[in-house]
């Protein structure tokens, strides 16, 4: 039997997709919140959500429900938080082995489905708010997460880039919201978001099985029929593109680390995605890109310098960890392999090898349970019933001149430069 | 050294998973996992070759060689330069994703495809099989690598590793870095990089593990193509004495971090072959009971606020070392360190408590069917299983099987010794002259 995919609506504002392949040992279950990204609600929404996977009444501690977890075989209940343009996405994931792998016979998904709806409909309350001690624990972990965005240069980098090329944009506000919204949060405002974030937001439910599994559709439409839904947002268009600012801005920040870190965020009003996927490939995003071959292999610059594209913000973003004394060398290497694309001065097998990559990509849909809410999930923000062979056709059908006149269609916006402090410096240089 | 070519189908009762392993006529041992419904493929092809192998010889040679911190490393970015091009530049005619990486005890090559893996396999075989270094290609790496060193040096988690690592072993050179440093990679020269892939790179002393969309048949006839065959060299990797004991309780560094980070380790001996698969399953169950986020201790770092989620606990062994390792962020990581020394003392006297030992059994078993479900981990599962010298990819969820708390428990009383301990600790540097502590 071969893989299958099915959407059918459980109401105006929530989605069920059910992909069965019986290759899969597991149950992956992945329910999606989407709600605009919002200075003042995002971080209750973020901490109300890690709560739900933290405890719940009838496992009413972190301690006990992972216990139950154990019990289950490597059960496993989580929280992430996205950001997708100008919308929060919050993934609350569940998953489980199958039954047939039980060793006592016990209804696995039974009982991960049972665990779903407690997480899901009865957290862990007491006077009007979430559990004293729980709320603790999640609040300190969201503080810590923010305080520790430092802690990785690169990934810091990236987002204080974004920062300020997304400056006076919704997007520009962090998925889990920043320090001072996180302080101003209690356990009752924190479950108010809570009861906000189920009765409003637009719910993308995900099952991957290797059988299908009809009850789990029937729980969550009882689950979120309890919900008490009052007016929920039904899909927005995620596509935001954000605005070329009049002259390209560049902030420096020094720090006390030894390697210079750099980003630069490019805007482009082209929306053939599938054009600007291929270009962003090409450009820097494969070991054998332009940035690769140029500005690591013969000029040997950056350890890494990477391009990566925002579909949703038509953004690209070109990032390298560099020497202070090499950080002008690298930027006007970058801009001019960008220009040199514009130019069409790059070679046809390169176009090929490129397309070959993303054939590749496109392809291993389906290696694990999460290829796929990936690819439907992108299906469902594009309104596009894509499949393998659709989506390779598209990448097929991309013409160099495509390529050439995105390529020119790039401006830069921002630059972003980590830069070492001098003393650090000295001594390494 | 092996004529002919046998196969092995090995099977596990528990999984149903099943696998082939292959003691190829060249020398080389050949794992592949055909994954039936799977459309991508996984290849490994490593030698036992890392940053510790720093002092060898083979029968060929009268005396030890010693060579500088990070060859290893360097060797493997250089091996992706052949004489006429760059090896990615071969693998973006297949589409495949390829990558390697060095770590403490092997070198790994590697793509990820869902087209042409026989065509990438044929590179994989062929670009690892011939070196081609030059003094200028060598001259020209220095400066990628010398990036690579400092993006590490900025990496707390690589800082707070580390410092454990020196804190706890006196000679042995786990504790250098895997890419080494700028002055040792200075001494790297074409001729030294020739001698240690003549010595580590040769088919006795490699492993190839395909998984996924693949068939043994198609594998097999790939490397009697390829396969130059090796002589046997009796290759002698030498470690320094290392007493059982630590260098030092505490190492404190500063650095641009948000939150103070920690790494505690535990030193444990050592072991071989079959008895260290088994030490690293006892502890693996051990640490779990112990720490992980079931478990009483977990729960009142938590309360007290001295951890958050980012709190990890991992058995880090090999040729020589074997360490328990406790890390995270927390604002007071000396009382971390001492409610955990507290806990093992309390399970040394009591025991594990058994009704967490068996939810932990539960979830390791699992997590390993989990781990078979995936072309990556099982393409991974049966190259770590073959560099830890086991029998079969599938030996660790057969102990676990017959697994008692009684052999936890046992492991916990006769092996950890919670003085032999060294806690690392990365603060944020501002606090450095407000606190006067002293940097190592």
């Amino acid at each position: 039997m071969s893989a299958s995919y099915k959407r059918s609506m459980l109401s105006e504002s929530i989605g069920f997709n059910a992909i069965v392949d019986p290759k899969f040992k597991t149950n992956a279950i992945n329910v999606r919140f989407i709600l605009p990204i919002s200075k003042e609600r995002s971080a209750g929404y973020a901490l109300a959500a890690s709560l739900l996977t933290t405890s719940c009444q009838k496992y009413p501690s972190v301690t006990l429900l992972n216990r139950k977890m154990n019990r289950l075989y490597c059960g496993s209940a989580s929280v992430s938080i996205n950001k997708l343009g100008n919308y929060q996405v919050i993934n609350v994931s569940f998953s489980a082995l199958c039954n047939c792998y039980a060793l006592e016979n016990e209804d696995i998904l039974g009982e991960l489905l049972d665990i779903a709806e407690n997480c899901l409909l009865y957290p862990n309350i007491e006077d009007g708010g979430f559990s004293k001690n729980e709320y603790a624990i999640k609040y300190k972990d969201l503080l810590d997460t923010i305080e520790a965005e430092i802690n990785d240069k690169r990934d810091y980098t990236l987002k204080k880039c974004m920062g300020i090329a997304y400056k006076n944009e919704i997007s520009a506000f962090s998925s889990y919201g920043q320090k001072e919204d996180v302080l101003k949060l209690t356990p009752q405002s924190t479950y108010d978001a809570y009861k906000e974030l189920l009765s409003t937001s637009a719910i993308e439910i995900f099952l991957v099985s290797p059988k299908p599994e009809p009850s789990v559709a029937d729980k969550f439409k009882k689950i979120f029929s309890a919900a008490n839904r009052e007016n929920p947002m039904t899909l927005p268009s995620f596509i935001t593109p954000s605005p070329l600012k009049s002259k390209p801005e560049e902030f420096t920040e020094v720090l006390p680390v030894t390697q210079c870190k750099m980003a630069m965020a490019f805007k482009t009003d082209c929306d053939q995605v599938y054009t600007m996927m291929l270009l962003n490939m090409l450009y820097g995003a494969t070991p054998f890109s332009l940035l690769f071959s140029n500005v690591r292999e013969k000029l040997s610059l950056c350890y890494y310098c990477l391009s990566s594209y925002s579909e949703t913000k038509q953004t690209l973003i070109v990032d390298c960890g560099v020497l202070k004394s090499n950080i002008e060398t690298a930027k006007a290497e970058i801009i001019k392999q960008l220009e040199n694309i514009a130019n069409g001065e790059f070679s046809d097998e390169l176009l090929e090898n490129t397309r070959m990559s993303a054939y590749n990509s496109i392809k291993s849909l389906g290696a694990t349970s999460s290829s796929y809410v990936r690819w439907y999930f992108t299906n469902i923000i594009r309104n596009e019933n894509r499949t393998v062979e659709s989506a390779i056709a598209k990448f097929k059908a991309v013409t160099r001149e495509q390529i050439m006149a995105a390529a020119a269609s790039l401006k830069l916006d921002t630059v972003y430069i980590l830069e070492a402090s001098s003393e650090e410096e000295s001594v390494n240089e | 050294m092996s004529k002919t070519t046998t196969k092995t189908i090995i099977k596990s009762n528990i999984t149903g998973d099943t696998c082939i392993k292959i003691s190829h006529s060249s020398g080389l041992t050949i794992y592949v996992a055909e994954m039936e419904g799977f459309s991508t493929t996984h290849a490994l092809f490593a030698t036992k070759y890392g940053s510790i192998n720093t002092k060898f010889k083979t029968c060929h040679d009268d005396d030890y060689c010693t060579v500088p911190e990070g060859i290893a490393h360097f060797l493997e970015h250089k091996l992706f330069e052949n004489e006429d091009c760059d090896v990615f530049n071969l693998y973006a005619k297949t589409g495949a994703n390829a990558n390697a990486y060095t770590s403490f005890d092997r070198t790994c090559y590697l793509f990820s495809c869902s087209d042409h893996y026989k065509e990438s396999l044929e590179i994989l075989l062929s670009f690892v099989q011939n070196p081609y270094f030059t003094p200028e290609s060598v001259q020209k790496e220095l400066g990628i690598i010398g990036q690579e060193i400092q993006m590490t040096n900025d990496d707390p988690g690589w800082i707070v590793l580390f410092n454990m690592l020196r804190g706890l072993y006196h000679n042995h050179p786990v504790k250098i870095d895997i890419a080494g440093t700028e002055e040792s990679i200075a001494q790297i020269t074409d001729t030294l990089l020739y001698r240690c892939y003549n010595t580590f790179y040769n088919l006795h002393n490699m492993v190839l593990s395909v998984a996924g969309n693949c068939k043994v048949d198609e594998v097999l006839e790939i490397a009697d193509k390829l396969l130059k065959p090796c002589e046997y060299l009796s290759l002698e990797s030498v470690f320094p004495d290392e007493p059982m004991s630590i260098v030092k309780n505490e190492m404190v560094e500063y650095a641009a971090v948000g939150t103070t980070m920690f790494s505690l380790g535990f030193k444990c001996a050592p072991k071989d072959g079959f008895c260290s698969t088994k030490a690293r399953t006892e502890a693996y169950l051990a640490i779990q009971i112990l720490a992980n986020a079931s478990s009483e201790l977990y729960r009142s770092l938590m309360d007290d606020g001295l951890i958050n989620n980012v709190f990890a606990s991992e058995i880090f062994n090999g040729d020589g070392y074997f360490t328990i390792i406790f890390e995270g962020e927390s604002p007071d990581p000396n009382t971390v360190k001492d409610r955990i020394i507290e806990a093992i003392y309390n399970a040394k006297k009591n025991g594990l408590d058994k009704e967490l030992f068996d939810e932990v059994l539960k979830s390791t078993y699992g997590e390993m069917i989990i781990d078979t479900n995936n072309v990556g981990s099982m393409a991974n599962i049966m190259l770590n299983a073959h560099l830890n010298g086991d029998d079969s990819p599938f030996d660790t969820i057969k102990l676990l099987s017959k697994m008692t708390i009684d052999d936890v428990n046992r492991f916990v009383c006769d092996e950890i010794d919670p003085q032999l301990y060294s806690l690392s600790i990365v603060k944020n540097s501002q606090n450095c002259h407000a606190e006067g502590d002293v940097q190592q």
